[in-house]
């Protein structure tokens, strides 16, 4: 009986909870991060942490506090906003990491393996990019709105929720930076100039580890996250306008592409890429698509139209050289032969010509819902 | 029936022996040298230990004995027996400081990273000192009851599978000869625990029963197929390059979740994980405290050694306590390892082979 006593009270004297024991009164934990190039090499950060502040009524009311640093790079600013909040700064709340224009140009691979190196980082937070600079976006301050981080976080979210924009956690983020078949795309917040509001707008792409300055706007998005098999929700409306009548929904997307391996040389590279859409479109009541001819035409007609935005799309990728679809990592596990006359090349994208083909298949319609 | 085991109770045994930190070797040196067929490598890996099992059973059927030193001791001589017997135990002693320092080192960085690393050894230096002293039986029902939470620590692995991407499986076989069987011999430290059928087969009653090898066989067979599952969904959830840079893949991938409520799933994974660990170096302190004391001609009291065992574990444990010195500790090992798991026992096979004697008890 003594024994296991005795033993009991060893276990109790060490119970590891206590050392790391983070009381939410002794520590500061910021929902949002924003970084900027200041100067030629200099960086400034910002940490937005959500503060209580009592009201004469003695409710408790949320605020937005921001500490704002320049250092000379990401630890450092890191230490700055530690010494600067007058409790111990955790880092795994971040919500939002929000990543200059100018800065996102130089490095975001830095950056990304930087934050996830910080104790206590959080994987789950997701990067966007930010027109101009991130800290502007930052300073807007609404009078009706909620509080700027609650704000910021459900746009993002509801973006991927919604398939508007990709989901890009830094765990993610770090996966495809690190992957040389492979780019990523960063969701792109613009503030928009009539209502003053934030707003997505499509994504940006980056390209080697950085910004390449192009951004996609909100129907190529779609249209790309389409190509990676993310739809959902969202109504698709044409912007053509004898197409207008037909906006629809996507049932069910079907890929897939085929290297033209005889015609394939180290300098060139044809893929037709294949896309399969069955959707269900919302009929008007002055567009009845009640006959299969006109049913016919009317998937004609959509596919035609699709066929010429993945155009657009894939020039635009070319054009940036970002393989956001990831043929490069397709071209390394199926047809390694060509892969390995690439692979020295990082802007390999600008070798690969895709040959864009959408088939569009009305499977449903619906007036009401 | 005291002190005996069923092939049923020598299944969960030797699951429990081979699952525990293992599934932390699993990292960056397996995946540099067999790159995307690094499962082929845990498969040629399991093989392998099928083999050592069949060796292990071959020669220790054939006797009848009570425990393994005896064996040992009848089957060379007294001296060769028990410094054969002896070598085992310090095997089983360094294994047991391993995992304990692994463990302590892997709570620190992921989970409780201000905690002193030596309050997390004792921790498990505890557990190991309050049952290594216990009977066969007791441990039996312990890794019986286990098995629950085992099962329930394989359900966590299911929703890994959502965003994998098969692409990184491929090309298959694309690579240098022999770096398939390098990786399988990197790999083939997270398989030891087999070797302990050795002395767990003093216990069986029965030792000419197929039902025996059948239970090492499925023991085996289970935990083939786990660790080819583990590195497929490591292999297929990271890129190549981004594997470098991390530590513990396994838990980056369950701190990459999340769902609802639950925001730290690799917490939640890491504390289930521990039992598992636990209960796996416990096997190798019964073990080591069972070795100790017939080799002392049963003169010391069970619970004194084990005494023993435990300040072993954590002097060892609390002396490698930078880099050079863990991987000094490591290679060390690895050497031992080789020692106890294939040369000793095809030796021993070999000797068995030739003669024919009867085991006086």
């Amino acid at each position: 009986m003594m024994k296991k006593m005795s033993l009991t009270i060893l276990c109790a004297l060490f119970l590891a909870g206590c050392w790391d024991q983070d009381s939410l009164k002794e520590i500061r934990m910021p929902t949002i991060l924003s970084f900027d190039s200041h100067d030629k090499h200099d960086i400034s950060g910002r940490a937005l942490i959500r503060v209580p502040i009592g009201t004469s009524k003695g409710e408790e009311k949320m605020t937005n506090e921001q500490i704002a640093v320049t250092g000379n790079n990401l630890l450092d600013c890191y230490n700055k906003i530690d010494q600067r909040s007058s409790e111990k700064t955790n880092y795994s709340q971040v919500q939002v990491m929000l990543l200059g224009e100018d800065y996102a140009k130089k490095h975001i691979k830095n950056f990304i393996d930087s934050y996830l190196s910080l104790n206590k980082s959080s994987y789950n937070a997701q990067v966007a990019i930010t027109e101009g600079k991130a800290s502007d976006i930052m300073q807007k301050r609404k009078k009706n709105t909620p509080l700027l981080d609650e704000y910021l976080t459900n746009l993002v979210e509801t973006g991927i929720q919604l398939n508007m924009t990709p989901n890009t956690t830094s765990k993610i983020v770090h996966n495809q930076l690190h992957d040389p078949g492979y780019d990523v795309v960063i969701p792109y917040i613009k503030e928009t100039k009539q209502e003053d509001i934030l707003a997505l707008a499509g994504v940006a792409l980056i390209h080697d580890g950085k910004y390449t300055g192009e951004t996609l706007d909100t129907e190529q998005t779609e249209l790309l996250l389409a190509f990676m098999k993310q739809y959902g929700e969202k109504m698709w409306i044409p912007e053509k306008k004898e197409l207008e009548t037909m906006p629809f929904l996507i049932n069910k997307v079907y890929s897939e592409y085929n290297v033209n391996e005889k015609t394939a040389t180290a300098d060139n590279i044809d893929i037709t890429y294949n896309l399969t859409m069955h959707i269900n479109v919302n009929e008007q009541s002055d567009h009845l698509l009640n006959t299969p001819k006109k049913l016919k035409a009317a998937n004609k007609k959509l596919s035609k139209y699709y066929t010429a935005q993945a155009e657009k799309l894939f020039s635009k990728l070319h054009e940036s050289s970002c393989d956001a679809l990831g043929i490069g990592r397709s071209l390394i596990a199926y047809h390694n032969d060509l892969w390995c006359k690439l692979k020295d090349d990082k802007d390999y994208y600008q070798k690969i010509s895709v040959t864009p083909k959408i088939n569009i298949t009305i499977v449903n319609t619906t007036m009401t819902r | 029936m005291k002190n005996k085991i069923t092939p049923l109770q020598l299944f969960f045994i030797l699951l429990q022996a081979q699952i525990g930190l293992g599934i932390f070797w699993i990292d960056k040196q397996l995946f540099q040298t067999a790159k995307n067929n690094s499962w082929l490598s845990v498969i040629i890996a399991g093989l392998g230990t099928q083999i050592m099992i069949s060796v292990i059973w071959y020669f220790t059927k054939k006797y009848k004995y009570s425990n393994t030193t005896s064996l040992l001791r009848g089957l060379l001589n007294h001296k060769l027996g028990t410094c054969i017997s002896s070598f085992y135990t310090i095997y089983f002693l360094c294994v047991q400081i391993l995992i304990v320092f692994m463990l302590a080192q892997i709570l620190q960085q992921w989970v409780l990273p201000e905690t002193p690393t030596m309050a997390l050894i004792i921790i498990t230096v505890i557990s190991i000192l309050y049952t290594s002293g216990h009977s066969i039986q007791s441990h039996v029902y312990f890794y019986s009851f286990m098995s629950i939470i085992t099962a329930v620590c394989f359900l966590f692995f299911i929703p890994a599978l959502q965003n994998v991407d098969i692409r990184y499986l491929f090309p298959i076989m694309h690579m240098k000869q022999f770096a398939l069987l390098k990786g399988a011999a990197i790999i083939f430290v997270i398989f030891s625990g087999f070797e302990t059928l050795l002395f767990y087969m003093g216990y069986v009653k029965e030792k000419d029963d197929p039902t025996v090898y059948k239970a090492a066989t499925w023991a085996n067979i289970a935990m083939t197929v786990f660790y080819t599952f583990v590195v497929f969904i490591i292999t297929t959830s990271f890129s190549p390059e981004a594997l470098k840079n991390t530590p513990q893949p396994i838990v980056a991938i369950f701190k990459g979740y999340q769902y609802g409520m639950i925001n730290r799933y690799d917490d939640l994974f890491l504390g289930l994980w521990l039992f598992m660990i636990i209960s796996s170096v416990i096997n190798y302190s019964f073990l080591a405290t069972q070795n100790m004391y017939i080799i002392t001609n049963k003169k010391w009291r069970l619970y004194k050694l084990s005494f023993v065992n435990a300040a072993i574990v954590f002097s060892g444990a609390v002396y490698i306590n930078n880099i050079q010195k863990v991987n000094n500790f490591k290679t060390f090992f690895g050497w031992l390892c080789l020692g106890a798991t294939i040369i000793i026992p095809l030796l021993l096979a070999i000797k068995t082979f030739f003669t024919h004697k009867e085991i006086k008890q």
